[in-house]
């Protein structure tokens, strides 16, 4: 198995031995599938019914009713069902649901999706808003934008625009949303699982760039949320760099935030790092949560939630 | 002047002129009109259920949104948008043809002008495939796709033959279910 050199060895600064021997394992292994059943289309029940009659297996994820892990005995492809075709069900890593379920969406709220695409956020947004209120779906990429198009289309969202925008943009409009999701751009580190090329094309000269931009995107989402307004800033990647980092500087930099608890009952979560390389965090780095793939039988990912008064 | 061309975005046509971007627009009552008479005369759909909703102009289509999108209207010229809500009808003011999705979104809303599939023939019409009905009898251009009582789309009749009109990056790519069992693996 391939990891980059330097990834291990920052791997190593942050787990104990032993766990990074089964880091690595759990790297090496492949990921479970899963979907999210899209109750704009349908309803919980008669999709997970309609999908063990054709030979699915399906188990719903503890901290998540709309979550499943699929696996199959036979040759069928999740994509080629007819529950796929009508856009009842969302192929989703499980994961990537966690940073919605964060944010809390309601109806007739206004949020803006900084960096929407492919659309797993935005629709599962959607979803739990019943198609009322706004999403801005914001994507800076052109090419991203079919995919993210195709996903909404599907799912039947309707409460959305889709903007194409820098994310840093968003500054110019202070104060305009109630929510921000910022699931922001990264190095993918939490998709070596899944993804083997994600590992040839990882560098540290790349986590630092990310993680300059993902300051930036940061320093925009609280200007443009409302006061009283909620920020998720998620990656799926493990570097302090881009995840504890990027929250101790908005922490030291604005005084009107304050992170806030993640509660997801059942998952294997772990607490911020507080120190890193010789750099001490704000403390309550702790309070947002890290996704390690050995620890929770998913991908990695981080998700903090920060509440701007 | 100059502070209207300042928000304006143009786009390069293929001789190199400058032509404006499109932007959505809302409907005006005539052509709202014109287009629930339309829903609701070929389709039989209660035009009430559109209440909380508002239609745009794009070009040759509709698109229909929710209300809270119209306020956020105001910053059109302020951000690109890229696009809104579902696009529900093609051509809406020449040949119309209500798209995959709108009707998908309609479902049971629909109670007019509808061909009832067989599984068989939903298969088929689900991977792109044209059906030969038993009766076309009462059915117009563009029909609806139903089975058990779900709608899947849309379908064109040609020769008396109905036209899968299922997107080309929809239509599912797996065998025919007729063939599936071969594809099990044995345990």
């Amino acid at each position: 198995m391939f990891l980059p050199k330097d990834f291990t060895s920052k791997m190593e600064k942050l787990l104990p031995k032993e766990e990074l021997e089964q880091l690595k394992t759990a790297i090496d292994t492949p990921l479970r599938k899963s979907i999210r059943i899209n109750t704009l289309r349908t309803n919980v029940k008669e999709t997970k019914e309609s999908l063990e009659k054709q030979g699915f297996i399906l188990n719903e994820m503890p901290w998540y009713k709309y979550g499943f892990f699929i696996s199959t005995q036979k040759k069928l492809a999740i994509g080629n069902t007819l529950e796929h075709y009508l856009g009842k069900i969302y192929v989703q890593e499980a994961s990537s649901m966690l940073p919605v379920i964060a944010l809390d969406p309601k109806e007739n709220d206004h949020i803006l999706d900084m960096a929407a695409a492919p659309g797993s956020k935005t629709t599962e947004m959607a979803m739990h808003m019943n198609n009322k209120g706004l999403i801005i779906a914001n994507e800076p990429s052109i090419q991203r934008i079919s995919a993210l198009q195709e996903n909404i289309d599907r799912s039947g969202v309707l409460n959305y625009v889709i903007t194409r925008h820098d994310g840093r943009k968003f500054a110019n409009y202070p104060e305009l949303f109630d929510k921000v999701l910022l699931d922001a751009p990264c190095s993918g580190e939490g998709t070596f699982q899944k993804d083997v090329k994600a590992r040839y094309v990882w560098s540290q000269a790349k986590v630092i760039q990310n993680s300059r931009l993902q300051k930036q995107l940061i320093d925009s989402a609280i200007a443009c949320t409302k006061p009283g307004g909620t920020i998720i800033y998620s990656t799926c990647t493990l570097s302090p760099e881009e995840d504890e980092e990027i929250i101790d500087y908005a922490l030291n930099k604005y005084n009107n935030i304050k992170l806030e608890k993640i509660k997801l009952d059942g998952l294997n979560t772990s607490n911020g790092t507080t120190e890193y390389n010789g750099r001490k965090y704000n403390d309550e780095v702790k309070k947002v949560i890290k996704l390690w793939p050995h620890k929770t039988n998913i991908e990695g990912f981080f998700v903090a939630k920060i509440k701007k008064e | 002047m100059a502070s209207q061309n300042k928000h304006r975005r143009f786009f390069r046509s293929q001789d190199q002129e400058r032509v404006k971007e499109p932007e959505h627009e809302e409907i005006g009552k005539i052509q709202m009109n014109t287009l629930l008479i339309y829903l609701h005369d070929l389709y039989g759909i209660d035009t009430k259920i559109f209440d909380d909703f508002i239609f745009l102009k794009l070009g040759k289509d509709v698109w229909i949104t929710n209300k809270a999108t119209k306020n956020f209207l105001a910053f059109k010229n302020k951000l690109k948008i890229n696009s809104l809500g579902i696009r529900a009808i093609r051509n809406a003011f020449d040949v119309p043809k209500l798209t995959t999705n709108f009707a998908i979104f309609l479902n049971n809303k629909i109670t007019k002008n509808y061909y009832d599939m067989t599984d068989k023939e939903l298969d088929e019409y689900t991977h792109g495939y044209e059906i030969i009905p038993q009766s076309l009898e009462g059915l117009k251009n563009y029909l609806i796709m139903k089975n058990k009582n779900q709608v899947y789309g849309i379908g064109l009749i040609i020769d008396n033959k109905i036209k899968s009109q299922v997107p080309k990056g929809r239509k599912l790519k797996n065998q025919l279910s007729s063939n599936v069992d071969k594809e099990i693996i044995d345990e």
